[in-house]
């Protein structure tokens, strides 16, 4: 976020929480409703989303609330939010044990230069966070993990 | 509520189980380890603990937390001391003497008080907890509807208006939490409402997928940025650690000031560490007789700061266990804690679970106590982790994380919803968006709305100012309201003139 839009973006988060609450309040009015309970269970989701659209007209008026200025959202950060999307689609299919280790042998060398010996030690990193995880729910917890392919 | 010396022997004998007394000493080395590294910090540590306490009895997995809590707290000084980086932000106030006092060589002296300091702390405010969380339960079993819309109003105000910069964004945090808090299940009525025909939304967010994503998940992200080039930094070298029987005398009232301060602090809704530390530095700086020293290596200045810093966790516990209302980040964690043993905190706790209550007091002097035995032994080696490369760190601490959200419920649904939580965390915090006051609303939005509604139902509006307790938390809602107008209008030239 740059220049002016980085500038006053309380005015930009106060059109995104103005939209997305005009959507929750339309979603609504498909509640169930009861005759004998006059309040509802839209009641409480309308007045926090009057409330927030309120504040969400205070942002968008003044374009910047606090002195304090954002920080920059980096691409990076956001490729281990896609990652573990990813990791999350995959696990059932693929299963813990191959996919664990793997996705985290390359987040392990994607955060550091890459080398033989980065890949070589990102390897043993993975290895031993795979089976930690393993041994303490597995083994410790009596959790079962996805199976996936192995079956 | 009369003490029940049956119920008490109970819970010390099995605090003091031979299995719960070396999970509390792992719990604490585990809590150290965090806290020293920095940008890891006690609320992340407890998140990651839960769920492997699942399958504990209640007791021994809240003696785990309290011990994660408090060592989490207690670590941040290392690197404060030695590296002038704060481990954690409640140690934000220790640089500022620890570092000078490390440089001219005396970082010994410096982690020694420390150590002492974060004992007192703990232990000051473990009394207070003792002393004023059943009065204050038994206040709060008068509470009706109309007292509990009160408090939680207050709650919200408060921490909206407290953290970050701006109450306003405060506000959309918290609203944003109470939203969130919406999905599945109504409290009143139990039925599904923002499920948008998805059968996995109909029991609502957990709360513990949400509260990883926020704290951990989001602080990966943030420091993916931090790996390429970072290098380690030097470690000023350390003499004897053992503090002079001098120093800790003649700062007895220092430390029992600044452990007032704190556990008071921690009272407050969503004020935390950082802040007592920086209030009880300012007061032994005020009391002073020397008060040009602070700032250049006054070890005043280092027990103010890592006293009021550790007595904010049983400040924030007395209104975390009796109102159900958390402290700071790190307790709202600890409450999902509770909660994922079935445990409702509230002054219904210390009826029906006393046994649990005096575990976590028993808990809180333990972990005090085998928090400075395990800095003085090992803080030498313990310091050592610091210099364990990220890239081998983050991949086993979200491992952690993804199977320990899954081990909840056995669903990958969930790791879907705690990486979701960690995008929206990181975006927020990068936005200067304040995550306590979203915490607090998804904790506390089901209690808000299921005893506002039913106020509403039996009796209207009325009690919020015919009930003198509603009446006088409406007050401090107001109050609390009207103070941050006024220091946003005191910051006002410094926004305009951006």
């Amino acid at each position: 976020m740059g220049g002016g839009a980085g500038v006053l973006f309380d005015r930009w988060v106060g059109v995104v929480l103005l939209v997305a609450g005009a959507a929750l309040f339309g979603e609504t009015f498909f509640f169930r409703t009861f005759d004998w309970d006059p309040v509802g269970m839209a009641f409480w989701p309308r007045v926090l989303l009057g409330m927030m659209a309120a504040v969400a007209i205070w942002h968008i008026v003044k374009g910047r609330v606090a002195a304090d200025a954002a920080e920059p959202l980096t691409s990076r950060a956001f490729a281990v939010f896609g990652g573990g999307m990813v990791y999350v689609l995959l696990l059932d299919i693929v299963g813990f044990f191959i996919l664990t280790p793997a996705a985290l042998f390359l987040y392990s060398l994607w955060l550091r230069p890459l080398s033989a010996r980065a890949a070589a030690s990102s390897a043993l990193a993975a290895l031993f966070g795979t089976g930690l995880v393993y041994a303490i729910f597995e083994y410790g917890l009596d959790v079962i993990l996805p199976r996936g392919i192995l079956g | 509520m009369s003490i029940e010396i049956g119920v008490i022997a109970s819970a010390l004998s099995n605090v003091l189980q031979p299995w719960n007394l070396a999970f509390l000493v792992l719990g604490v080395v585990g809590g150290l380890v965090i806290g020293i590294v920095p940008g890891l910090g006690p609320t992340m540590a407890v998140a990651l603990l839960i769920p492997v306490t699942y399958v504990m009895p209640p007791e021994a997995g809240l003696s785990i937390l309290i011990a994660v809590f408090v060592g989490g707290m207690s670590g941040g000084f290392v690197t404060a001391v030695l590296i002038r980086i704060p481990g954690t932000p409640a140690s934000m106030a220790t640089v500022l003497d620890g570092f000078p006092m490390a440089q001219s060589g005396r970082a010994g002296a410096a982690i020694g008080n420390a150590i002492v300091a974060n004992f007192a702390g703990t232990v000051i405010s473990a009394v207070c907890l003792v002393t004023f969380a059943p009065l204050l339960a038994a206040f709060a079993l008068e509470f009706s509807f109309a007292e509990y819309t009160a408090v939680c109003l207050f709650a919200m105000t408060a921490v909206a208006a407290i953290t970050g910069s701006s109450a306003s964004r405060g506000f959309v945090t918290a609203i944003i939490g109470m939203l969130v808090a919406c999905v599945g299940l109504t409290p009143v009525d139990g039925l599904p409402r923002f499920d948008f025909g998805i059968a996995a939304l109909e029991g609502g967010f957990d709360l513990l997928p949400a509260l990883i994503g926020l704290f951990a998940v989001s602080q990966m992200m943030k420091e993916s940025d931090r790996q390429a080039g970072a290098t380690p930094q030097p470690v000023s070298a350390m003499a004897s650690i053992l503090p002079s029987i001098r120093d800790v005398a003649a700062n007895a009232f220092n430390y029992l000031r600044s452990g007032l301060i704190g556990t008071w602090v921690g009272v407050m809704p969503a004020l935390g560490g950082g802040p007592a530390a920086l209030i009880a530095y300012a007061q032994a700086r005020n009391a002073s007789k020397t008060p040009e020293r602070f700032g250049h290596g006054a070890v005043e200045g280092v027990i103010a700061s890592e006293t009021a810093n550790n007595a904010t966790i049983g400040g924030a516990l007395i209104i975390a266990l009796t109102l159900g209302i958390p402290g700071d980040p790190t307790t709202a964690v600890l409450l999902g804690g509770l909660m994922v043993h079935g445990l409702q905190p509230g002054p219904q706790l210390f009826l029906n679970n006393p046994e649990v209550l005096y575990g976590i007091y028993f808990s809180l002097f333990f972990s005090s106590v085998v928090m400075m035995l395990v800095l003085f032994l090992s803080v030498r080696v313990l310091v050592k982790v610091i210099y364990v490369p990220r890239y081998w760190l983050q991949p086993v601490l979200i491992a952690m994380c993804v199977v320990g959200v899954f081990s909840l419920n056995n669903r990958i649904f969930d790791i879907g919803v705690m990486f979701a939580f960690g995008l929206l965390g990181y975006v927020l915090e990068r936005l200067r968006y304040p995550l306590p006051p979203m915490v607090l609303g998804i904790v506390l939005g089901p209690l808000l709305e299921a005893n506002f509604r039913k106020m509403l139902a039996a009796d209207g509006l009325l009690p919020l100012v015919t009930s003198p307790i509603a009446l006088t938390f409406l007050v401090l809602s107001v109050a609390s309201l009207i103070w941050a107008a006024r220091l946003r209008t005191k910051s006002m030239p410094s926004v305009d003139a951006d």
